[in-house]
């Protein structure tokens, strides 16, 4: 069987990506990216907030995925809706992962006070692989963001004070070395896909999003779609995903 | 926040008390030096499994199972009309309702479907669709609603299994039943069916997983596949658990499956030997001007294919004409 | 019709509780009342108490008929039918002074229990509100609570591994429904179909002492006087037999 798909790549090429890094002004930090026609969005705001109580000393990120109307007409009015919590849900689980963020470094008074990263992801133009195209996007927003630095004054009485940095160059930025990567491999007959274009996803009847860390690690397998996958395919899928960890 | 007007409200703010537990994170080990787990198992033995069909009066076909102290419960409505509109589709569709129970956890659940449930609900439509003869039953759709009344790990499993036994147990046309197995992966321990503790508990080093696969066993198909939390590549694809794991789950050797075999066989011996191997001749549905099932066939000659299970506990594909 | 209605009949489905079923939870009970199931579970967590009751815990007892139980009922907030049992419920649970809710309070005005009484219906059929009740009152009888203490210094409130205290209860309201045809027929326990062809439905509600707690009648035809009284003499006999049952249940599960 040929390795060539009907634009031309092999089964195990990604398309053309671009990234662009500081587009939105008035966020933490922001990225533009284009894998050919899927566009995404992605702005990171950095807010001050209360911990979660289970974990006292740390902070967190919400995800938030928004799909324009102009994306795809399925998407007008509250069509997007269900994809969209799905979406936030892979990446929130993602992130929950020990070790994908130092996540300690954001806390600020423990049990108190922590910086909360709300990571808005906004789907421009839908031309297949969101997934892959947002993580990509969130990665290179989160590697542009910038936390300013605080520090925490003790007044006479034993409270606390939190004093935020007015200096331009006082902020700190996250350690992304160990964010991972979507990669969604989609079967299509015999064979698997990486980067599925639109059409190629209609053809899809089942297909495996992991998601891979830059040293080799998985931080998450989900098989999505509803066909069942063979040993074999399933195996050859999951060495492929690995393979494909080469991108930014 | 708004009030919900719906329900009896207690107070905006509570806290569970776990929160205000001592107790030191440090001394919790999954496995002791003798191999054994917390509960005296062996890292791969399964806990007791115990199910039952038919425990839904209303229901067309319902399940409920325990898992050691997993208690899940699931009821299956259908193959009735699709109630969206845009749900319409030329082939049947499944609707999964994933909730636990608020007192299932260690700490309150809410009320509302949360992330976590949604993602649930997805994963066992998915996993149980090629398992179910889709298109038998065309622009009409089959509900499945799962309760987990207690939640002492490996709840998402305990639900597949759940689900795919009240399936059969409603007479819904299905190739295969669809089997499920959790496993907990840490740096250099492999547990099979974690509890509730050893899911949550995370080990310092770099591996720290929960892995559940559901598998088509009779064809040997993944039908479903999550795992969360770090773990090696290498270690997934080589010498790994996965393949051991995989073949845990192959018919002969997956102890779920062969618990849920002796179950299935328990059943049918209690209600006469094999011939009758579920627990209710086809059912009449009960709504009213439901008399024709949605394929257009009368319900007494519904053909039923459904798997059996022989004496010898082997399996065995039995495709019949009921009347 | 599963039972010929004759006259005044009282008929008893199998009653079968079933008390500490659910580990994660601090009190739970399974209620089989024929096919009628309810579980209930009791999760206890901490609050502040309100401001004018500072003595005060709180009881929240919710209904959840959840499209699992019967095809009728649809998923998303709770329906008509689970507020209205839900509301009644609180209501009994309120009258009857069930609970001293002063117990619930651990520090005066900063700490207090708040008892969450989540009943989910899992097999509906008919006479969901008797078989809430009793699922209720089973799961509060083997609640356990864990000791509090609260650390002078920090203010802070740590609890005991182990949950030893029992709650106190100071009545045992046990309700008994009837469904009534036409101003001639009564029947207790009625079935989901019996609930459906009746014209009418009563739900009496007595203490251990024999009193009268709460009386519904929402609409329905009207019901002569002496068959009401008739129906409060039918429901302390039964209520009685009820608690003696629950007694046992509650022995056996404990020994």
């Amino acid at each position: 069987m040929e390795d060539v798909r009907t634009d031309g790549r092999s089964c195990e090429e990604y398309r053309q990506v671009e990234v662009e890094c500081g587009v939105v002004s008035n966020t933490s930090g922001s990225s533009r990216l284009r894998l050919l026609n899927t566009e995404v969005i992605v702005g990171v705001k950095a807010e001050m907030g209360n911990p979660s109580p289970s974990h006292p000393n740390e902070g967190r990120l919400e995800f938030m995925v928004d799909f324009s109307a102009n994306a795809s007409p399925e998407f007008e009015g509250r069509g997007g809706d269900d994809l969209s919590v799905e979406m936030s849900t892979r990446f929130a689980e993602v992130f929950r992962t020990q070790s994908v963020l130092d996540l300690v470094s954001l806390g600020i008074i423990d049990g108190q006070c922590c910086w909360i990263l709300y990571v808005d992801i906004v789907v421009l133009e839908c031309g297949g692989n969101l997934l892959d195209a947002m993580s990509l996007a969130v990665k290179a927003a989160l590697a542009n963001t910038r936390i300013p630095k605080v520090t925490v004054l003790k007044d006479s009485e034993g409270g606390e004070d939190i004093e935020v940095s007015d200096d331009p160059d006082g902020y700190n930025t996250l350690n992304i070395d160990m964010v991972p990567l979507f990669v969604t491999l989609s079967k299509i007959g015999q064979r698997h896909v990486v980067d599925a274009t639109l059409e190629e996803e209609c053809c899809c009847s089942a297909s495996l999003v992991t998601s891979v860390d830059s040293s080799g690690k998985f931080t998450g397998v989900v098989k999505k779609g509803t066909s069942s996958l063979s040993n074999e395919s399933l195996h050859e899928m999951l060495q492929a995903s690995f393979q494909d960890n080469y991108l930014p | 926040m708004p009030v919900d007007k719906k329900r009896i409200t207690g107070p905006e703010e509570t806290q569970s008390p776990l929160l205000f537990q001592k107790y030191d994170k440090s001394s919790v080990i999954l496995v002791d030096e003798n191999g054994k787990r917390q509960d005296e198992r062996d890292a791969n033995d399964c806990r007791p499994i115990f199910m039952k069909a038919g425990v839904v009066s209303q229901a067309q076909g319902s399940a409920y199972i325990e898992l050691g102290k997993t208690k899940v419960i699931c009821a299956v409505y259908g193959p009735r009309e699709v109630l969206r509109r845009e749900d319409f589709s030329m082939t049947g569709i499944l609707k999964c309702d994933f909730k636990f129970a608020t007192f299932s956890c260690p700490v309150r659940r809410k009320f509302q479907p949360d992330t976590e449930e949604r993602e649930f609900a997805l994963i066992i439509e998915q996993a149980l669709s090629p398992a179910v003869c889709l298109h038998k039953f065309p622009k009409s759709q089959v509900d499945i609603n799962i309760k987990v009344l207690e939640n002492d790990g490996s709840a998402l499993s305990a639900a597949i299994i759940c689900s795919s036994v009240a399936l059969s147990d409603a007479a819904v046309e299905m190739y295969d039943v669809v089997t499920a197995c959790s496993l907990r992966l840490s740096e250099d321990t492999m547990l099979l069916d974690p509890t509730y503790q050893e899911e949550v508990t995370s080990i310092r080093g770099d591996s720290n997983a929960n892995l559940t696969i559901g598998l088509l066993p009779s064809i040997n198909q993944t039908s479903a596949m999550l795992q969360k939390g770090h773990i090696d590549c290498d270690r997934l694809l080589k010498w790994t658990p996965l393949k051991s794991f995989l073949h845990y789950l192959l018919p002969s050797r997956c102890p779920s499956l062969l618990v849920f075999c002796l179950t299935t066989q328990r059943i049918a011996d209690l209600y006469g030997g094999l011939s009758e191997n579920l627990p209710h001749g086809p059912r009449v549905p009960q709504e009213v001007g439901h008399k024709q099932t949605p394929t257009g066939e009368r319900n007494g000659t519904r053909r039923r294919k459904m798997i059996a299970v022989s004496k010898n506990g082997k399996r065995e594909q039995n495709d019949r004409r009921q009347n | 019709m599963t039972q010929p209605p004759s006259k005044y009949a009282v008929v008893d489905h199998l009653f079968y509780p079933m008390m500490g079923t659910i580990g994660n939870a601090d009190g739970s009970a399974l209620v089989k009342l024929g096919n009628t199931t309810v579980i209930c579970g009791i999760k206890a967590e901490f609050s502040a108490p309100l401001l004018d009751e500072p003595t005060k815990g709180y009881l929240v007892p919710n209904v959840e008929l959840p499209p699992l139980c019967s095809s009728q009922f649809k998923s998303g907030p709770p329906g008509d039918q689970a507020q209205v049992v839900s509301q009644l419920i609180d209501n009994i649970v309120k009258s009857s002074k069930l609970i001293n809710l002063e117990s619930l309070c651990i520090a005066e005005g900063t700490l207090c229990w708040v008892l969450h009484c989540d009943m989910i219906c899992l097999d509906y059929e008919g006479n969901v509100v008797d078989a809430c009740l009793l699922s209720l009152l089973a799961a509060l009888k083997n609640v356990l609570l864990p000791d509090v203490r609260i650390v002078e210094d920090s203010g802070l409130a740590v609890t005991s591994e182990k949950s030893t205290i029992p709650l106190d209860l100071s009545s045992h309201p046990v309700s008994t429904s009837f469904v009534v045809f036409d101003d001639s027929i009564l029947l207790a326990d009625p079935t989901k179909e019996e609930e459906t062809m009746a014209t009418g439905v009563v739900t009496i509600v007595t203490t251990e002492d024999g009193n009268l707690c709460a009386v519904h009648k929402p609409g329905g035809s009207p019901l002569p006087v002496n068959k009401m009284q008739d129906c409060i003499a039918r429901s302390k006999e039964r209520a009685n037999k009820v608690r003696k049952l629950l007694e046992k249940t509650f022995k056996s599960s404990k020994g």
